[in-house]
């Protein structure tokens, strides 16, 4: 039989071709963080709406501006998509304005939106309208089975609503992902609501977050995952990936995969999910903050912003600035520090620093520190 | 931590040997094509995953090809 072992010299030309996509930085994407405002009040939230100004929310005319800023100063051609994050994207009541006033540009196309759900469940009509305008995308939250969302959302009723969205947009023709965070009080449900979604909602992805001490989520928090249960969440992950990735060739399977919670080692990477990790952050992942600064994903620490697109020019920004993200000496310390996997995974993805350069969790040492005791 | 969850390692499913052995030789098959793949980061720039890629779904067909 092949071995793992087979596949360790590949990882070398893999990483050449990272430290080629570091050099060049090409933008490919742009991560726009829509709002901070959101109609839920969720118990995990890595984008809280508390401590931030949100009197400070770009305009619609600074949004389109800055897209258009980006039009005329970048080089496009290798341009790929838009993510829109928030808070919740649909708070926003120009957001359908928004994306047709960009709509004249062709390559703002392929966009997706990260969403509760809760919009799209009640206006349904909305599916046909995004999908004039470049949507061809939607990211459903669903955090547990009925009770266990609802709970955890805190809304009534939220399982129901985006149990529904996912649906209908399957229907619609969207690439759906069902995404789902998971933590300790959800954990033991996984298999269920995976099979409820592949059965009932027939997503593209079903995506799971292992959830992180970021935002509301606190590092003492009861949500947290232990070593242990990490270890089950990747195991249940895994069984899964290794029985039906066969099948993913086929766009209409679901697939299962674990987020951008980090790297797993060159032994489980690429055997659990279909692809390898590397954060892109700042790499060719531009992130538009709510209220106009520069930075990447919007779960990434404020501390690292790296301009503000209402008194800098974006590209300057991005050619000039963003060390942090392209450079990753400084992170090699604390949990990285020695770690035989740093040349490969650079001190994983950067929604897991602060600004001490400190390091939340590191997955392929939580799995490695269980196994070895 | 005290937590009530229980443990899922039973709950998923449950492998043959038979199908284990088949289905280890395609996960390595595709975690080398993964890492072949011209573009290191093909499938992680598709973020959060709800995205059909840029060429019709021709990376799951490379690499998930039998």
């Amino acid at each position: 039989m092949t071995s793992n072992e087979d596949t360790v010299h590949f990882f070398e030309g893999w990483r050449e071709r990272i430290e080629s996509l570091i050099r060049e930085h090409p933008l490919q994407i742009i991560s726009w963080e829509a709002t901070r405002r959101c109609n839920l009040r969720c118990v995990h939230c890595g984008s809280p709406a508390e401590a931030v100004n949100l009197n400070d929310e770009l305009t619609t005319s600074e949004v389109i501006g800055a897209f258009e800023e980006i039009a005329n100063d970048f080089d496009m051609r290798q341009f790929r998509h838009i993510n829109i994050t928030g808070g919740e994207p649909f708070v926003r009541r120009d957001l359908l304005y928004i994306l047709q006033a960009i709509h004249r540009w062709p390559f703002y196309r392929n966009i997706d939106i990260q969403t509760n759900g809760i919009h799209i469940a009640e206006n349904p009509d909305v599916l046909e309208e995004l999908k004039q305008l470049g949507v061809t995308g939607l990211g459903i939250s669903i955090d547990g089975i009925e009770a266990n969302h609802d709970s955890f959302r805190r809304r009534p009723g939220g399982f129901k609503q985006a149990f529904l969205a996912a649906k209908l947009a399957v229907e619609h023709g969207y690439t759906v992902t069902v995404s789902v965070v998971a933590h300790a009080k959800n954990l033991h449900e996984l298999p269920e609501l995976f099979e409820v979604a592949k059965r009932e909602i027939r997503p593209r992805v079903f995506r799971v977050m292992t959830i992180d001490p970021i935002g509301r989520t606190g590092h003492d928090s009861e949500y947290l995952l232990s070593p242990q249960q990490t270890k089950e969440v990747i195991g249940f992950l895994q069984r899964e990936y290794t029985r039906n990735c066969e099948k993913y060739a086929d766009m209409k399977t679901t697939m299962v995969e674990l987020g951008c919670g980090g790297w797993l080692g060159t032994e489980l990477e690429g055997t659990i999910r279909p692809f390898i990790f590397h954060c892109i952050a700042g790499l060719n992942n531009l992130g538009i903050l709510y209220d106009g600064k520069l930075g990447s994903c919007s779960n990434i620490s404020r501390d690292f912003i790296e301009g503000d697109l209402r008194t800098e020019r974006i590209k300057d920004v991005w050619e000039n600035r963003y060390q942090r993200y392209r450079n990753f000496e400084w992170k090699r310390n604390g949990l990285c520090e020695g770690c035989k996997e740093w040349v490969f995974c650079h001190g994983g993805p950067m929604h897991k620093r602060n600004a001490e350069g400190g390091k939340t969790n590191c997955l392929f040492q939580q799995l490695s520190c269980h196994n070895s005791a | 931590m005290e937590s009530k969850a229980e443990t899922i390692s039973d709950q998923a499913p449950v492998l043959t040997d038979l199908e284990k052995d088949r289905n280890l030789k395609n996960v390595l098959k595709f975690k080398k094509r993964m890492l072949q793949w011209s573009n290191p980061v093909e499938y992680v720039n598709n973020m959060y995953g709800s995205h059909p890629d840029d060429d019709d779904g021709e990376y799951f067909k490379v690499v998930f090809s039998k």
